[in-house]
């Protein structure tokens, strides 16, 4: 076999070169399908954590507070913020409420950490502007019940009156949420404390984790064993569906990514197939001229397989930044590359090349030489 | 002439056609698949959603006490004033949107006296049968509008005197299932058993709930419901919506048709409130916007995929056209040196071309149609309804693909001479 390896590659090189508008056809077929496997691949890779930030839009999911009859203050609200894995904890943020006295009428007053609200309590539908700093103590923002009871409106002043203290408040955008939030008066968490007179204290205290694998209901006992004189417990309304519908949007991308891959290989397999069922006569000359049956096979999968790994390379390049462009389109963050689309994609392209090849090749050699040549 | 040069090509050569008809087939599949997919996609993700309980909650107009908080004990000013009529509740399954509606139930606070101790109760229903006129055994209650209820025990069943109790409480008052509670109200005392503990990471957890019924008759406030929670199917919030909700004079007679009959949150709370006297409906936003955005960029993320596997479909019809053409060149050849008309020589690829398309593009549909009911089968439990107008713009696609890919190699062909080609060059 020694001596036959020049003219092997020779006939590698030459089938390459002298055909290659069709094995331009071949190598875009090939590179189209890798590029979708590995886009596909990693987009279904990551799903899971990209979805999972998108349902954090339903809020908080743990909810901490005093255990009857105690107070939460602060430091133990910071050192629980503290035990928790940095790794999960997207958001916290400290509440206090409390009766308070606009010179109208008595109204609840609610402080908040207003800066991580946006996460917190993402579907607020707010009329005006987002209060999104904690140290602002000029602004407030006003339930919707209380805004219409009031009848005031974004950019309007109210006054709290407590004894003779007063402080002015601009409203800056008015809060729809269809819950209790729209009776309150919004303040920051510490303009509220000192107005109320409780320094350092909060009624509760609420935090989005990251739920991807379920782990807030694990966290939530291991921090009610930490602290047993607060009450941690998953808002179960948000925790509890997480999983399931994560479950689901990744079961439908498995899906619909199967289907896609399964039937793109097939498109890939059929157009290789004929393009080299047409060198049907090709092959017919060379077993006439004395080659071997292993020998043609051999010759024709080095060449499709040199091209398949070409276009593969390829595709996984072309498929990393198309799965980029759809997760900016769609997510508007990057999709992370993780290693198993490397083998998926080549694997699945080397051998879709490989099933392409053998099948023509087989049956065109199976055919006596003489009646290919003559052209039947 | 031409339909017999059509049939002779596929019956010598039907291992080609049939080839570019499986490619095309296959494509179509896929194609017709994902498009039923994500046209139907936005309708079984909002079903999902539901497991995040009501996004709609009717009140009295009139209410002005403050609610009260989660976890936090500020006295509620329980003046006995305005409440919803009981008896209005079928009306909410009689909206224009009725079959948008998942569940409801309606809910009744109060308090009531244990062995001297006042608890809040909450009266709502269960899963109570509710005379609606088109669907004869329609019964809802919180075990369809709050899934994520957990129940320890068992449900209490709304005929009975039976007691869910929040595990909060039942713990602080060592309760277990099985007890006999006797509790005391206004008007009149009665015997309960407690049939199970709630776990719902509310204010639930504090409570004890009751069949509205009784609660009525105890705290002496017959036909009386506080607020009721509805769970109802929507569509994502858009512009329009949003129009409306700021201000729905602005809406024009025709913005406002669309708006009405469009199953946004806002306009099926419109008709709530048109629909029980004395209300005022709000949605709640928690779950109705971020249902919103979430079906939103499921779909998003569907109509780009389809749009990606759309383009690699489309290439690889047009490659294997093109590779079936390239193939043809000595025919091609052969009938110029014959006297054939450049045009019938076209004439003859493009009908070619255009029957693979539309054979494929059918059979495509059909398959694709099977693959959409699978998908659905296996993740929802329900098929996914496949939209016919899926049928014609597949089967066009397939045409004009397939017309594409002979279109470009063919003109390349036409400019050969002969000679060149039947040499083999």
């Amino acid at each position: 076999m020694a001596a036959s390896h020049p003219l092997f590659w020779r006939l590698v090189s030459r089938a390459l070169w002298t055909r290659r508008s069709r094995m331009l056809v071949m190598f875009l077929a090939l590179w189209v399908g890798a590029v979708i496997i590995c886009a596909l691949g990693a987009i279904y890779l990551d799903i899971d954590a990209k979805m999972s930030r998108e349902l954090r839009t339903f809020g908080a999911n743990l909810y901490v507070g005093p255990q009857a009859g105690r107070v939460l203050d602060e430091p133990s609200w910071q050192a629980l913020d503290q035990a928790l894995p940095p790794a999960s904890r997207l958001a916290a943020g400290g509440f206090v409420y409390g009766m308070a006295r606009l010179q109208q009428e008595s109204v609840m007053l609610m402080g908040a950490n207003l800066e991580s609200m946006a996460d917190l309590a993402p579907y607020w539908q707010i009329q005006g502007e987002r209060l999104a700093v904690s140290f602002d103590e000029r602004h407030a923002m006003l339930g919707k019940k209380l805004a219409q009871r009031l009848e005031l409106k974004p950019g309007d002043t109210v006054t709290l009156v407590k004894g003779s203290q007063r402080q002015d408040l601009v409203i800056k955008g008015i809060v729809e949420s269809g819950d209790s939030t729209d009776y309150y008066l919004i303040v920051n968490l510490a303009l509220a404390q000192r107005w109320l007179d409780s320094p350092h204290r909060l009624s509760h205290g609420l935090l989005s984790l990251d739920n991807q694998q379920g782990q807030v209901e694990s966290i939530a006992a291991r921090l009610q064993q930490q602290f047993p004189a607060l009450e941690v417990r998953p808002i179960r309304k948000v925790s509890a569906n997480e999983g399931a519908v994560l479950f689901k949007i990744q079961g439908l991308m498995g899906l619909i990514c199967v289907v896609i891959l399964l039937l793109s290989t097939l498109c890939v397999n059929t157009t290789l197939m004929a393009l080299i069922g047409e060198r049907a006569r090709e092959f017919a000359l060379q077993k006439a001229l004395g080659a071997s049956r292993q020998a043609i096979l051999r010759q024709i999968l080095a060449e499709t397989l040199l091209v398949a790994a070409v276009a593969a390379l390829a595709g996984l390049l072309g498929g990393a930044l198309l799965a980029q462009l759809l997760g900016q389109t769609v997510f508007s963050s990057s999709i992370g590359l993780r290693w198993p689309v490397l083998p998926l994609t080549l694997g699945i392209s080397l051998l879709v090349a490989a099933l392409a090849t053998v099948m023509p090749v087989r049956r065109a050699l199976a055919l006596e030489p003489a009646r290919v040549l003559k052209g039947e | 002439m031409l339909g017999r040069l059509i049939l002779q090509s596929w019956r010598r050569q039907h291992r080609r056609r049939l080839l570019a008809v499986i490619t095309i087939f296959l494509a179509a599949t896929l194609v017709s698949a994902l498009l039923a997919v994500s046209l139907d996609i936005g309708d079984k993700m909002a079903r999902e959603l539901k497991s995040y309980g009501a996004n709609i909650l009717i009140e009295p107009a009139s209410r002005s006490l403050l609610p009260q908080l989660l976890g936090e004990s500020v006295t509620v000013s329980l003046a006995n004033q305005d409440a919803l009529d009981e008896r209005e509740l079928p009306n909410i399954k009689d909206i224009f949107w009725r079959n948008n509606i998942m569940g409801f139930a309606p809910e009744l606070d109060g308090e009531l006296i244990w062995q001297g101790q006042r608890l809040p109760v909450l009266g709502t229903f269960f899963d109570q049968p509710i005379a609606v006129p088109d669907e004869p055994d329609y019964h809802t209650g919180q075990r369809s509008i709050s899934p994520y209820w957990q129940v320890q025990g068992a449900w209490p069943q709304d005929a009975q005197p039976q007691l869910l109790a929040g595990q909060a409480l039942a713990s602080r008052l060592h309760w277990q299932v099985g007890e006999q509670l006797t509790l005391a109200g206004p008007a009149g005392s009665h015997a309960f058993t407690l049939v199970g503990l709630l776990h719902s990471g509310g204010k639930e957890d504090e409570q004890l709930l009751l069949p509205l019924a009784f609660a009525q008759q105890l705290l002496g406030r017959p036909q009386q419901v506080d607020r009721v929670r509805v769970s109802a199917l929507t569509v994502p919030e858009n512009s329009l919506s949003r129009k409306a909700r700021e201000d729905m004079d602005a809406l024009s007679a025709e913005e406002y048709d669309l708006w009405y009959c469009t199953a946004y949150v806002s306009s099926i709370a419109h008709q709530l409130e048109d629909a029980l006297s004395g209300s005022a409906v709000r949605p709640i936003w928690q779950v109705a916007a971020s249902e919103g955005v979430v079906i939103q960029k499921i779909q998003l993320l569907l109509a780009v995929v389809t749009l990606v596997a759309l383009l690699a479909a489309a290439m690889g019809i047009a490659s294997l056209m093109t590779s079936n053409l390239l193939e043809r060149a000595k025919e091609i050849g052969l009938m110029k040196a014959l006297g054939a008309e450049l045009w019938q020589i076209g004439l003859l690829f493009y009908a070619e071309a255009a029957l693979c398309g539309l054979l494929g593009g059918l059979l495509g549909c059909l398959a694709g149609s099977g693959c959409a009911w699978l998908i659905g089968q296996s993740l929802f439990g329900t098929p996914l309804a496949f939209n016919l107008i899926v049928v014609p713009v597949v089967v066009l696609l397939s045409m004009v693909i397939a017309l594409l890919g002979t279109w470009f190699p063919a003109r390349q062909i036409a400019r050969l001479y002969p000679v060149e080609v039947l040499h083999g060059r």
